[in-house]
């Protein structure tokens, strides 16, 4: 089992927060640490004494059992559930986004919510003021690519309920991305998405981690998360493994499961060109 | 035509005019709400601080003793006192033991027969319940004009000041609040104005009836429009409309006003639900259009 503070010079852990010009200079720095997180629910332990540091433009893929507490760790990381222990602290950096986009399972909005698509990826840009002018014309226009980002250019118009589960799901990954976000977390964007959506969601998430946001990515889809994401967390309630992709191995996973998974299901996303359309499935152990 | 429609009474009586200028006044701070409270799908929650108030308004009359008719302290105390109701919806609904609506029927219910049992130990009770219920427009004195004036105004900034904010949180909440939107603060905000909104309107439309304006012109905007601000102008536009011509169609008909405000307002909720049933129908037939 790696050490989740590898990788952090203990200088720079130690005036971690202190000033926000040390954490521009030190590229090393982590943009995210967790320290010895505990969360408790309604007197249930949902996570307990996690650690895991997270760089710029790293692509951290979550994997675990239900109620393992992923979604549940999305939420402390995004400030919605206070920790009963420990600390989440992201870098801030002078000229630098601070903003963490969210992709939730499902959006909240009931059946008769009446906005167009546009209007909910356009919800995205950060603030509270209406925009006019030449804001809002660039808002419009920054909606309109990430909408075509997503593949989504001809719903437009259309309602957002309207749109089927996965379509959903692209959607309010181009709205978080509208406010140009330092760091993505996406809770299961992928699941009930056909193997091309699959793909393409994929793909930008990667694009993305090229450009410096990192990206925390929670899902059962092990083989897709083996075959994109830099490093991978095994998580039912404590950390139980975490390193790279390559590292993961079958008898990881079925510890973490207790089920049996074919290694090479696990690994056959590898090659981008080699894709097999089952091994797209989420094996559902 | 403005003979038949009496127009020139509006001129001619001060009264008259001040109840054509509270209608619109409620109608604009009704206008603005309404979508809010559709799509924040709090349109029961609204419905059980409007009966809540009479409790309020029956406080006020019997703490302050200045007979039926409200004044401005028993505004205020009314007033805290929907505030209080809200609070105790809260607590009841917290805590994973009751439904949110169990709540606010449970809390309304109590609140409405307090005002009922105090107004009750008036004498000339039965007669002047009637103007709680369904209101007295012709009624409305300057005070109340300056009122609901006051509350539109409020009304507004709140919308222009928080208006991407409203939009984030109409559509889900706890994206609205990992975006950084203080979705407790909105959900706060918004209850206070409700709880005003409904106690200044007692004397246009009464407790009864000012339900329908809270939520009529939001539905009607929601049907009408994909665009939060083509649907907020088209529930003003609703309510404002129905204001005007319900209390036209009731001078020159002789008709209650409070009533004929509603069924305008319902008038047109049903041509917009019509209206929107054949859009979706063609759209549907649309392939593109269409969810895969």
């Amino acid at each position: 089992m790696s050490n989740a503070s590898d990788g952090i010079s203990p200088r720079c852990a130690a005036r971690w927060g202190e000033t926000e010009l040390l954490v521009m200079h030190r590229p090393d720095c982590p943009l995210l640490i967790v320290e010895k997180l505990t969360l408790d629910l309604s007197g249930r332990r949902i996570l307990e004494d996690l650690n895991l540091a997270v760089q710029r433009g790293e692509f951290l893929g979550l994997i675990g059992p239900n109620g393992g507490g992923k979604t549940s760790l999305l939420r402390v990381l995004l400030g919605l559930l206070p920790p009963t222990a420990g600390k989440v602290r992201w870098a801030h950096a002078p000229g630098v986004s601070s903003r963490i986009g969210y992709v939730p399972q499902r959006a909240e909005a009931d059946k008769n919510y009446p906005l167009a698509a546009r209007e909910i990826v356009k919800q995205g840009v950060p603030g509270a003021w209406p925009l006019w002018g030449a804001r809002r014309r660039e808002a419009g226009r920054r909606a309109d690519e990430l909408l075509a980002s997503v593949g989504l250019a001809e719903q437009a118009r259309t309602p957002f309920v309207w749109l089927s589960g996965g379509q959903q799901r692209r959607l309010l990954l181009a709205r978080a991305l509208m406010s140009q976000p330092q760091a993505l977390l996406l809770d299961e964007p992928t699941a009930g998405v056909d193997a091309q959506g699959q793909e393409q969601v994929c793909g930008i998430l990667r694009e993305l981690s090229r450009q410096g946001i990192a990206v925390i990515l929670v899902s059962h889809d092990i083989p897709l998360i083996t075959a994109h994401a830099d490093r991978i967390a095994c998580l039912s309630v404590r950390l139980h493994w975490h390193g790279a992709a390559q590292a993961l191995d079958s008898r990881t996973v079925n510890a973490l499961y207790r089920c049996e998974l074919d290694r090479y299901q696990l690994f056959s996303q590898r090659e981008p060109d080699h894709v097999q359309p089952h091994a797209c499935n989420s094996p559902h152990p | 035509m403005s003979h038949l429609l009496q127009l020139d009474a509006f001129w001619r009586y001060d009264f008259l005019g001040r109840a054509l200028l509270a209608a619109c006044l409620m109608g604009l701070g009704c206008g603005l709400l309404s979508p809010l409270i559709v799509l924040r799908r709090l349109s029961f929650s609204a419905d059980g601080l409007a009966h809540a108030s009479l409790g309020g308004l029956a406080l006020g009359i019997v703490l302050l003793n200045t007979g039926l008719t409200p004044t401005l302290g028993g505004y205020l105390v009314s007033f805290v006192f929907t505030c209080l109701v809200a609070v105790a919806i809260a607590f009841f609904s917290g805590g994973n033991r009751l439904q949110s609506d169990t709540a606010v029927g449970a809390c309304y219910v109590a609140a409405f027969a307090l005002g009922v049992l105090l107004l009750s130990m008036h004498q000339g009770f039965s007669a002047h319940l009637d103007q709680f219920l369904f209101g007295s427009i012709l009624a409305v004195e300057p005070l109340e004009c300056g009122l609901l004036a006051a509350l539109a105004g409020a009304v507004a900034l709140f919308c222009f000041l928080q208006w991407r904010w409203l939009g984030q949180w109409t559509f889900d909440e706890e994206l609205a609040r990992a975006s950084g939107v203080p979705a407790s603060a909105l959900r706060y905000g918004l209850i206070v104005l409700i709880a005003a909104t409904v106690i200044l309107s007692v004397k246009v439309v009464g407790v009864l009836l000012v339900t329908s304006m809270l939520i009529l012109p939001g539905a009607i905007g929601t049907l009408s429009a994909r665009r939060l601000s083509a649907i907020v102008a088209c529930s003003v536009g609703a309510a404002l409309g129905s204001c005007l011509l319900g209390i036209v169609a009731s001078n020159a008909s002789n008709i209650p006003p409070g009533p004929a405000m509603v069924l305008v307002a319902f008038g047109a909720f049903v041509t917009a639900y019509w209206l929107r049933s054949r859009r979706d129908r063609r759209a549907h037939r649309a392939p593109q259009s269409s969810p895969s």
